[in-house]
Formats: C-alpha cells, sequence, structure tokens
C-alpha cells in the first residue's frame, strides 16, 4: 500500500528525546527574613503575623495571587 | 490511497437491519473496521521522509480518512548500498548523554509522532511503515482493507446493529454469534499481519467454542 496523500514527515523539534528534567528541578520559593534564609524547601505555610500587614486572597481569575500590603 | 465509500458497502447489511437509518449503518460499520485494525495491526501505509540534524522527534501529519496508531518500521537509508533497519525500543532505555550520530533505535510518540536514538547527526532518508485506522467518522475505507476482510466488519457492523435495544432488528442471541464470528476473523487478521511482518497479536487458542481454528460461517 502506498502512503496516504495527507501524511509526511516533518521535525518536531527538540535535540533530545524525551526531553530532560532542568537541572535546577524541583524549583521553590526561597522565604527569608531581612535577607537571611528562613530555612529548607519543606515550608507549607507562611504566616503573617501583626496589624501592620493587609493579606488578600484574589477571586475569580486572580484566583492563584494573594496580596500582601503592609500599612 | 484508493478508497471505497461505505455507503457502497452497507446492502447487506441493510438486507438484514431493514429501516436502519445509513448514518447508524455507516458507524456500526467504521467502528467494527477500527476495531479490527486496532486489534490486528493489519492496515499499513508506508511514508518517506527525511531527519533533520539534531532533532529527535518528528510529526507525521494527519490524513482526511486514517488516522495513525502507531509505527510499524523504519528503515534508514545511510548509503545507496547500505540500508539499516531501525530497532523499536523505548525511550526509558536511551541515553540521555548520547551525542549526535546515525540513528539505531526509534519508538512510537502519541499521537502521530515518533522519536529517533541518537538523536541525528545528518539528513537521512527515511522509509515509515505506519499503522492505521479509519477515522472515527469516516465515510469511505481503503480498498485493500476492504476487498480482504469486508465479511469480518459485516459481522462486527451487525454484532453492534442487533445489540440497538428496541429496533425491528434487535436480535441479542443474533449478535452474540456475529460477535464470534467477528472475534474469529480478528484473529484471523492478526494472524495475517503477523505472518506478514511479525508484528501484531498471536491468535487466541482454545479460545470458547474453537472458533479461531474453524471457518466463519456467514448469514448473508
Amino acid at each position: 500500500m502506498s502512503a496516504s496523500s495527507g501524511f509526511a514527515v516533518s521535525p518536531g523539534g527538540g535535540t533530545r528525546f524525551p526531553t530532560t528534567a532542568d537541572q535546577n528541578f524541583p524549583k521553590q520559593i526561597q522565604f527569608r527574613f531581612n535577607g537571611v534564609d528562613l530555612g529548607g524547601p519543606d515550608a507549607t505555610t507562611v504566616d503573617f503575623v501583626g496589624a501592620g500587614f493587609t493579606v488578600t486572597r484574589g477571586t475569580g481569575i486572580d484566583a492563584g495571587k494573594v496580596t500582601v500590603e503592609l500599612s | 490511497m484508493a478508497q471505497t465509500p461505505v455507503y457502497d458497502l452497507l446492502p447487506p447489511i441493510r438486507q438484514i437491519c431493514r429501516g436502519c437509518h445509513t448514518t447508524t449503518m455507516n458507524e456500526a460499520y467504521i467502528s467494527a473496521v477500527r476495531q479490527f485494525c486496532h486489534h490486528t495491526k493489519w492496515f499499513l501505509s508506508t511514508l518517506a521522509g527525511t531527519t533533520a540534524a539534531s532533532t529527535a522527534t518528528y510529526n507525521l501529519g494527519s490524513d482526511a480518512y486514517s488516522e495513525i496508531i502507531g509505527v510499524n518500521a523504519i528503515s534508514l537509508t545511510y548509503s545507496s548500498s547500505d540500508i539499516r533497519d531501525l530497532e523499536r525500543l523505548s525511550s526509558a532505555a536511551w541515553d540521555p548523554d548520547a551525542q549526535t550520530q546515525v540513528p539505531e533505535f526509534f519508538e512510537y510518540v502519541p499521537e502521530a509522532q515518533f522519536a529517533l536514538h541518537p538523536t541525528p547527526d545528518a539528513a537521512y532518508p527515511l522509509t515509515i511503515s505506519l499503522i492505521l485506522q479509519p477515522k472515527i467518522g469516516s465515510n469511505s475505507i481503503e480498498e485493500a482493507l476492504v476487498s480482504k476482510w469486508d465479511h469480518a466488519f459485516r459481522a462486527g457492523a451487525l454484532e453492534y446493529l442487533m445489540r440497538i435495544p428496541g429496533m425491528a432488528w434487535t436480535d441479542k442471541s443474533e449478535a452474540n454469534r456475529q460477535f464470534m464470528l467477528f472475534e474469529d476473523w480478528k484473529n484471523r487478521g492478526a494472524s495475517s499481519a503477523a505472518k506478514r511482518n511479525s508484528v501484531g497479536v498471536v491468535p487466541v487458542q482454545g479460545w470458547a467454542g474453537g472458533l479461531a481454528n474453524r471457518r466463519p460461517r456467514e448469514v448473508w
């Protein structure tokens, strides 16, 4: 059987397969206080304490956004 | 590829399922062909292409009537007197640090892509054997499929139609018989594909009723 007219080979890009993970993976946010690292990547909570902060979680398209305002 | 309209293949089914809508019969027929092709890997097509230097993955495009469900084989022309068959090997076993050179291995990457290893260091002509099946909603079938396996597709289509509840042609008992015939035909198709290119499913031995070793009976 011959080839269907619709099929054709074209380069899909990528010099390697499967693609290798970034050497810096996994990446995480580093939490600091006045420039001092607060520790490893296992923090699961950031707690803003004190009346000077106003912290709000976005809604709708901003649902993934947390805003911190310092008064 | 020469195509046969599914509509032209429906009269034997229409004689049994009188009053059935053409669209439903078309869907039943295409569904049977897709099941057959998926099970047997019988429907192949060759495609010519070329590697690109430092490119590991390749797209295979699309077609109006058929879709790619696998790559059966790839051969690479290193020189006019040196044509090499690439070996199918899971990319899990590929060396991520390998330098670019003449590819030795390939892997099919769904949907309709393949990858080469090592990554080619130059442009080499390829001949690719594609495993195909008709697309859902297609209204025509490759002629080679029809000429050899039309009776199989009829059995599959009849099984589909006779299982629809509440129709004048509904017949669960006959549907079960058509199912067994269709299974038998699929095993024959797999055997045929395996003999042709060592790809496919080994026929079931000792299957219920021993139908795998018997010639299917036909009702039309």
